[in-house]
C-alpha cells in the first residue's frame, strides 16, 4: 500500500504543477505555444501507474482546470477523460514503444484532444481559432520525452528511498 | 522501469480494458455540465463560489509575474522612470483639458434635458480594477480581475479604459472576478453612431480586432470611420462611452440586410488598469399601469 500512496502523492503534485504552469503568464506570442502539460502528466500516470490515474481522476482534474481557467465547465473534463481512456486502452502497446515512438503516439493523442477542443469551441459559438492553435500538439510531442524522463526519474528515486528505509 | 512485486494491483500484463461504462457515464456528465453552463446564469453561482477556492492558486501563479514587475521597477533607470512619469503627466493634462471641455458640454446638455424633465444625471463613478496577469486561455476573450464583491463589484458591471469599453464582469467572487471582453462571441452591446444616432447592436466575433453589426437596413446611414458609442439602453454602461470605429460595410445586393464591421477602440486586455462602472438604473418607458381588476362576471350585479 505504501508505494501506492507515494505515487499518488506525486501524481497530485505533478497535476498541481501542470495546472499552475498553464496559468503562468507569458507574452501572447509565446502563450499560444504552451504545451498542455496537464494532458502529458495524466498520460504519463495512465501509462505507468494506472492504479492512481483512472478516469475519475481525469474527470476531476479536468473540472479543476475548467474552474481555474474560467472556461466552459466540463470542457477540460470531457477532453481529459477521453485522453486518459485512450491511453489506458492502448497502454500495453504504448508502454513498450521506444520513447520517440511514444512521443508520436502522444502527438496523436494531443491532436485528437485539440480536435475535440475545436469542436467544443465551434459548438459553443466561438470563431475558428487562428492557425497557431495547432502548434500546441507538436510542442507537446517535443516536450513529452523530458516530462516522461523527469517523472520516471522522480518515481524511481522515491521508490529506492522507500526501499532503503524499509531495509 | 517496473519493479516487480512493488505494485500489487497492476501486474505487467493486466488484462481487460478500462471501464467503458465509467467512460460513458463521465462523458455524459461532462456534456450535461457543458450544456448547463451554456444556459447563462445557472452555473455562475457555482463559479462564483469556486472563486473563493481558486483565489490562492491565482495568487501563486501570478507571483512570478508580480516579482518580475518589482524587480523591473527596482533596476529600471531613474531616467526611464522620469521619462514615463513625464509622459503620463502629459497624458493626464491632455485628458483633463478634454474633460473640462466635456463637462461644460455636459452641463449644457443636462440643462436641455432638464427642460424636458428627462434629466437623470449619471455621474461616472467606478472602481479601479487591475487585470491579473495570467493566461486563462489565449484563444478566448476572458480576463481575471483583482477586485470582487468586497470592492463593490457586481455581475454585469461594465469595464472601460481610457479609450473606451473593454468588457463586462461575468462572475464575481469576494476578491476576484471574471470578465468577458466585448470581442467575445457571447457578448452583445447596444451601440449608437455618434454622427447621427443610428442604433444597432455590436456582437463580438472572437477576433480582437473586429466587432460585427449584422442585420442593418440596406439603406442605413453609416460610413467607414463612424464612431460607435454606448447607449443607456442595455442598462449596463453609461451612455456615450466610445466603443468602436466602423471599419467596413457590406451591402450585398442579394441579401435583405447590410452588415458592418467595427474595430474596438479600447485597448481590450492590453491596459492593465480598468474602471469598473456599476450598472445604471433602467431608463425606459414607464411600467404599464396595472389595469383595475374586472368585476367577476358570474356574480349578480347589485341593482
Amino acid at each position: 500500500m505504501r508505494p501506492l500512496r507515494g505515487t499518488y502523492r506525486m501524481f497530485l503534485a505533478a497535476v498541481a504543477c501542470a495546472l499552475l504552469f498553464a496559468l503562468l503568464p507569458l507574452p501572447t506570442s509565446l502563450a499560444v505555444m504552451k504545451p498542455m502539460l496537464l494532458a502529458l502528466v495524466l498520460a504519463y500516470f495512465a501509462l505507468e501507474a494506472p492504479e492512481v490515474a483512472g478516469l475519475g481522476h481525469a474527470f476531476l482534474f479536468g473540472l479543476a482546470a475548467d474552474v481555474l481557467y474560467g472556461g466552459l465547465l466540463g470542457e477540460h473534463a470531457l477532453r481529459m477523460v477521453i485522453l486518459v481512456y485512450l491511453t489506458l486502452r492502448f497502454r500495453h502497446r504504448l508502454r513498450f514503444f521506444p520513447i520517440w515512438q511514444q512521443a508520436g503516439a502522444v502527438f496523436a493523442l494531443l491532436l485528437n484532444d485539440r480536435v475535440l477542443d475545436l469542436w467544443i469551441r465551434l459548438l459553443s459559438g466561438s470563431a475558428w481559432p487562428p492557425l497557431l492553435f495547432w502548434l500546441s500538439p507538436p510542442i507537446g510531442m517535443a516536450v513529452w520525452p523530458w516530462v516522461f524522463l523527469l517523472l520516471d526519474g522522480l518515481r524511481l528515486r522515491r521508490r529506492q528511498q522507500q526501499r532503503e528505509r524499509a531495509n | 522501469m517496473i519493479a516487480p512485486g512493488s505494485q500489487t494491483q497492476a501486474p505487467l500484463f493486466a488484462g481487460g480494458r478500462p471501464g467503458t461504462l465509467k467512460l460513458v457515464v463521465l462523458l455524459a456528465l461532462a456534456i450535461m455540465l457543458m450544456l448547463a453552463d451554456r444556459q447563462r446564469g445557472f452555473l455562475v453561482a457555482v463559479r462564483e463560489r469556486a472563486l473563493v477556492l481558486t483565489q490562492p492558486v491565482y495568487w501563486l501563479a501570478a507571483l512570478p509575474s508580480a516579482g518580475w514587475q518589482t524587480l523591473r521597477l527596482a533596476v529600471t533607470e531613474r531616467s526611464a522612470l522620469a521619462e514615463e512619469n513625464r509622459a503620463l503627466r502629459e497624458q493626464l493634462l491632455q485628458v483633463q483639458t478634454e474633460l473640462s471641455q466635456r463637462r461644460a458640454e455636459g452641463e449644457a446638455h443636462a440643462r436641455t434635458l432638464a427642460l424636458v424633465e428627462a434629466a437623470r444625471h449619471h455621474a461616472l463613478r467606478g472602481t479601479l480594477v487591475r487585470i491579473v496577469d495570467l493566461d486563462l486561455d489565449p484563444f478566448r476573450q476572458r480576463l481575471l480581475l483583482d477586485r470582487g464583491s468586497n470592492a463593490g463589484l457586481n455581475r454585469g458591471d461594465g469595464l472601460i479604459d481610457v479609450q473606451g469599453v473593454v468588457g463586462q464582469v461575468s462572475a464575481v467572487g469576494p476578491d476576484s472576478a471574471f470578465a468577458i471582453l466585448i470581442t467575445d462571441p457571447n457578448h452583445a452591446l447596444p451601440v449608437e453612431v455618434s454622427r447621427n444616432g443610428v442604433k444597432s447592436i455590436a456582437y463580438g466575433t472572437g477576433d480582437a480586432t473586429r466587432l460585427s453589426l449584422p442585420n442593418l437596413p440596406q439603406n442605413v446611414d453609416l460610413q467607414v470611420g463612424d464612431r460607435l458609442l454606448t447607449t443607456a439602453i442595455g442598462g449596463r454602461f453609461p451612455a456615450g462611452v466610445p466603443v468602436a470605429e466602423i471599419s467596413a460595410i457590406e451591402r450585398p445586393t442579394d441579401a435583405a440586410f447590410a452588415q458592418a464591421w467595427a474595430r474596438p477602440l479600447s485597448g481590450l486586455a492590453r491596459n492593465r488598469e480598468l474602471l469598473a462602472v456599476p450598472q445604471i438604473e433602467w431608463v425606459g418607458p414607464p411600467e404599464p399601469a396595472v389595469p383595475p381588476p374586472r368585476p367577476p362576471l358570474d356574480e349578480p350585479q347589485e341593482p
